[in-house]
């Protein structure tokens, strides 16, 4: 049986009220063949806002980012020790169906990916592929509520029938948010996601988050400080597998605790 | 064009010059040859159309036959990857691919034409082109499904789809193309087979033998020359569209 079977379970708690972390992480390491890539991560991400993960490369956000939705599943030789929870949930835990995780925790890669067919089938794949039952009305409405969270919808709302991949970066990485958006998750998961685009795509993607905040939560990996600052309302700072730091984005930014936090953000390394 | 800018690519240049002068002038004198003889080449009832109509639905048999095994087999290997089955997979595609049309078509002549009484016809024969066509399908999927970016499987799976879902609608026809070419190649190798044939619908000299095709027309008409040049361009002709499509499909993914 799925943890995420019951009608009455975790996901009936909203998003924005709970007082359960949205996730929570204590002494979380993480182990490849390649080694040990997050060596105890202690963690809270408060359900309902945008965190923002920062770091310099190799510091473990994408790697950490991934372990919240089991992405890694596919690595060889993965090991996991500590405690890594969604709500209530274990994430690693041995009976956890990570098909049900996945469709609670979205996520939304660096680079843009568009499925092979047309804009409407990329967003209504998620529906589909969990055949909601939505009737052809409902799944369009969908489709349509989605692309307009996602800030496409008055760009492609003439060419619904048409491949994606006629799509520009920026118009593909806004369908990917709005693909994610499909299937209803509480939380939606971005590794970079505006690293492969150019600014006026970036505005366009930071505007569909912001508008998210609240109705979901959002963890965001950037390696754009200035980004961070405007978008999330808490920062979690990484450095070689471990969190530095963590906490209210300004006081992050202008009050950081530990030195090395303030090294990163005032450009001393990274 | 070919710019010719140093010794070296000039002669290579000229050496595709004059392959394509040993391809073409042959075809284009075989093309000339079946066009002034045109009647006695078309007409009823030593013309080619029987030959055509042979080939074609033994290949339609053959590819009936390879393509769903073919496919399958292939997007099993390369989804899988690793295992004993797959292993066995692998091997067995390679050493299909790796046995010439003289070995499947004895096998299938000892075994089907009389070994089950099949007899000479069109089920040995698309039994036999399929076992020759199969490992190109299989080897084409394969490396068809193994081109599609993890990055395209990751973003199915972050939305919750299974392994299996992922694979049949979203790896699959990212891979079309390049399926299709590999089996619109299958399709020209299975067109020009001889010798597997040969031993299932027979051959010049067995009386039981019905069977005609186009690669029988070309050497059986060996008095008629302009016979068997037509079938010959005919089979040059169809061979070269085939493989004009498949490298269209192949390029467009």
């Amino acid at each position: 049986m799925s943890p995420f079977g019951g009608a009455g379970g975790l996901g009936a708690v909203p998003a924005g009220q709970s007082a359960v972390p949205c996730f929570r992480a204590e002494d979380f390491h993480l182990f490849c063949t390649a080694g040990e890539l997050l060596r105890g991560v202690d963690l809270v991400v408060p359900g309902g806002r945008i965190t923002a993960l920062i770091g310099p490369s190799g510091a473990g956000k994408s790697m950490l980012l991934r372990s919240l939705n089991r992405m890694h599943d596919r690595v060889a030789g993965l090991r996991v020790t500590g405690g890594l929870w969604f709500r209530e949930q274990e994430i690693y835990a041995p009976d956890l169906d990570p098909v049900c995780l996945r469709r609670r925790v979205g996520m939304v890669f660096r680079q843009p990916v568009v499925f092979p067919a047309s804009i409407f089938d990329n967003v209504a794949y998620g529906p589909r592929v969990h055949r909601l039952e939505l009737g052809p009305a409902g799944l369009a409405t969908r489709v349509e509520r989605c692309l307009r969270a996602a800030g496409l919808w008055d760009e492609v709302r003439d060419v619904l029938r048409q491949p994606a991949g006629r799509l520009t970066g920026g118009q593909r990485q806004r369908l990917a948010i709005a693909r994610a958006l499909a299937v209803d998750p509480e939380v939606l998961l971005l590794d970079e996601p505006t690293a492969t685009v150019d600014p006026v795509a970036t505005a366009r993607i930071e505007d569909a988050l912001l508008r998210l905040r609240g109705a979901l939560t959002v963890v965001v990996v950037t390696h754009n400080l200035a980004q961070a600052a405007r978008i999330s309302q808490q920062t979690v700072f990484m450095l070689e597998g471990r969190v530095v730091e963590s906490g209210p984005t300004e006081v992050v930014f202008h009050q950081p605790r530990d030195t090395r936090t303030e090294d990163y953000l005032t450009g001393r390394f990274g | 064009m070919i710019r010719a800018a140093r010794p070296l690519d000039r002669l290579a240049g000229g050496a595709l010059w004059v392959a394509l002068a040993v391809v073409l002038l042959p075809l284009a004198g075989m093309v000339w040859l079946a066009v002034r003889h045109l009647p006695a080449v078309w007409l009823a009832p030593r013309g080619l159309w029987p030959a055509i109509r042979g080939s074609l639905s033994v290949v339609g048999v053959g590819l009936a036959l390879a393509v769903p095994a073919g496919l399958c087999g292939g997007v099993w290997v390369a989804e899988v990857r690793q295992g004993f089955l797959a292993r066995a997979v692998r091997l067995s595609a390679a050493l299909l691919g790796g046995a010439s049309g003289v070995v499947v078509g004895y096998a299938a002549l000892f075994a089907l034409v009389h070994g089950f009484g099949w007899g000479f016809g069109t089920a040995a024969g698309g039994l036999a082109l399929a076992a020759v066509m199969l490992p190109q399908v299989v080897g084409a999927t394969t490396e068809a499904v193994a081109a599609v970016p993890d990055a395209l499987r990751d973003a199915s799976l972050a939305l919750g789809a299974n392994r299996r879902t992922t694979v049949w609608r979203v790896v699959a026809p990212a891979a079309a193309p390049r399926i299709l070419a590999g089996v619109l190649g299958a399709a020209s190798l299975g067109i020009g087979e001889t010798a597997a044939l040969a031993c299932t619908l027979g051959w010049t000299g067995v009386p039981s033998a019905a069977g005609s095709y186009l690669t029988r027309a070309v050497w059986s008409s060996v008095r008629r020359p302009e016979s068997g040049a037509a079938a010959l361009a005919v089979l040059l002709l169809v061979v070269l569209a085939l493989r004009a499509a498949a490298d269209r499909m192949g390029g467009r993914s």
